[in-house]
């Protein structure tokens, strides 16, 4: 199976960029099909490519991507930190989770968090969870989980496919209140009560699912340091695929700035 | 406030010109940014508290939470449901309310907010996008705040106190019987009883790993299961793991720690420790 076969008609390259130093490649930790298996082994495997659907029941190497939360796989870009803000143009190209009526869900995001207190703030755009927000409509949503273990969520209405759409987390005032701006708009959402620069910041994607869905998209990323700075791309930025082989992951070829990525479900 | 949204405008404009200096845009993106500038507040009849209730309910029983429970709904405006969920003063309500035009719209819009309590020892976990690595969060209070005309679910709370909602007005309160529960675990453990050679590994990463995947592979290196480690809880330690096998010897393996041999008995529970970097 080639590079990108199955998702012929999405709309990805036919052809993929290497994979830089500090990709996860999936072949590598997926399946651990060695050599010396039987014939009878690859004709099964032959016919369950032939005949799968889609929608394939339990997904991602070993079947470890499941719904519980425990279970979420995962496609970032993170790096260490010490800024004032963070900006995420999420771009989702197409996205359907099958399991949406169950609480599934496919997210596009960025997440911030702190040194000294647990928890962490998160914004971006979700597909699926629950019969609410339906199976592939986009839905901005915003986030934060406190210290104490408190979460809260918000989710909006409104957004959608195949455009890059602007998300934004800042604490302009320096007072541990964190601003958050989705499409060029005004304040969506604000949660206090934390440090005044966040030490880590990632973006991607995060699968909640029990049947693989389909997550295609990409993301430009940038941090602001303090009130009089410009925007900075990312530095010193590592990317993962979690588990291994439950995402295909590169840089987004359309902005191949440090951090950005672009990734569509399974092994590349 | 105004001070803020043009600030915000011109921090998003100048990111904007940075990411597009990067490279040339996606040529799947249609418009340069999105938008939200087409907010309309829903009209026509409302749902009625039951009904309100009836959808908290559906949306807990998806929050695994197949218990008791007990309901407290109130009708408000969606600035005064937020910020009495956020512990906020209803004086920021009164701001919210009267802000850029769009955004009071939606924040003038009628709610129901439906506060849901889980039975004593019992917690709500609904599936939610969590950072990698972080606790999932779970509590024994699940607040959420649906549109009051198309039940669209806005807002969500899950925590350990539950927050003041009579200081929205009147409530309608309610009690739910548990439902039963799903007969297909009364058989899956009726089957493991069965097996007289089945046995357990029971292990922890140290120093402890929550969320890391631990795996059990035969003397040939097959890989049969993998599992991940266990944050803290009523009945485990952070880092702790757990796998069912029949009697043999295995390789219990985990990315970043020691590998360790076990042999497993039926019927019998076999430790391990395996130490990481």
């Amino acid at each position: 199976m080639g590079p990108g076969a199955s998702n012929q008609g999405l709309g990805w390259p036919s052809s993929w960029l290497a994979l830089p130093r500090g990709f996860v490649d999936g072949r590598r930790e997926g399946s651990r099909l060695k050599r010396g298996s039987t014939v009878g082994t690859y004709l099964a495997l032959l016919l369950v490519a032939t005949f799968a659907s889609s929608a394939q029941a339990t997904w991602g190497p070993n079947a470890e991507c499941k719904i519980a939360n425990a279970w979420h796989c995962y496609a970032t870009s993170s790096r260490k930190a010490n800024d004032l803000g963070s900006i995420l143009f999420a771009d989702t190209e197409s996205a359907d989770v099958y399991d949406y009526y169950n609480g599934g869900l496919a997210t596009q995001e960025q997440w911030i968090s702190f040194a000294h207190q647990h928890g962490f703030i998160e914004m971006g755009q979700v597909e699926g969870w629950g019969p609410e927000y339906g199976c592939c409509t986009v839905h901005p949503f915003f986030a934060e989980e406190l210290p104490s273990g408190a979460y809260y969520k918000r989710v909006a209405e409104g957004s959608g496919l195949n455009v890059y759409a602007h998300y934004l987390v800042y604490d302009t005032e320096q007072n541990g209140v964190w601003r958050m701006y989705w499409g060029e708009w005004t304040e969506e959402e604000r949660y206090g009560g934390w440090e005044t620069r966040f030490a880590e910041q990632e973006a991607g994607t995060e699968a909640g699912t029990e049947i693989r869905p389909i997550d295609n998209g990409r993301d430009e990323v940038a941090r602001w340091y303090n009130g009089s700075s410009p925007w900075y791309p990312w530095n010193s930025a590592q990317y993962e695929v979690f588990p291994g082989g439950s995402f295909c992951m590169h840089h987004n070829v359309q902005s191949p700035a440090e951090g950005n990525i672009e990734w569509k479900v399974g092994s590349c | 406030m105004l001070k803020f949204v043009a600030i915000a405008v011109a921090v998003v404009l100048a990111g904007g010109l940075l990411l597009q200096s990067g490279g040339h845009r996606a040529s799947a993106a249609t418009t340069e940014s999105e938008r939200f500038t087409n907010y309309r507040a829903p009209t026509g009849p409302e749902l009625t508290a039951a009904q309100a209730q009836s959808r908290a309910v559906a949306f807990a029983r998806r929050a695994h939470q197949l218990g008791a429970l007990t309901l407290t709904t109130s009708h408000s405006t969606f600035a005064q449901a937020h910020v009495v969920m956020m512990g906020e003063s209803l004086s920021e309500a009164r701001a919210d309310e009267s802000g850029p035009a769009e955004r009071a719209e939606e924040m003038r819009s009628l709610v129901w907010i439906t506060m849901m309590t889980a039975a004593s020892g019992e917690v709500f976990e609904p599936n939610n996008p969590v950072r990698r690595g972080h606790k999932a969060p779970s509590g024994k209070v699940l607040v959420v705040v649906a549109d009051a005309h198309t039940g669209f679910i806005k807002e969500e709370y899950l925590g350990p106190t539950a927050p003041d909602i009579s200081l929205l007005g009147p409530t309608t309160t309610a009690s739910v019987p548990a439902q039963a529960a799903a007969p297909e675990s009364q058989t899956a453990t009726a089957s493991e009883r069965l097996n007289p050679k089945l046995g357990i590994i029971v292990g922890r990463l140290s120093p402890a790993r929550v969320h890391w995947p631990v795996s059990v592979a035969n003397t040939h290196h097959h890989r049969l299961a993998t599992e991940r480690s266990l944050p803290s809880g009523p009945e485990t330690q952070a880092g702790h793991f757990s796998f069912r096998e029949l009697e043999g010897s295995y390789l219990v393996s985990a990315r970043g720690c020691s590998s360790r041999s076990v042999r497993v008995r039926g019927r019998r529970t076999t430790h391990v420790i395996l130490h990481c970097n």
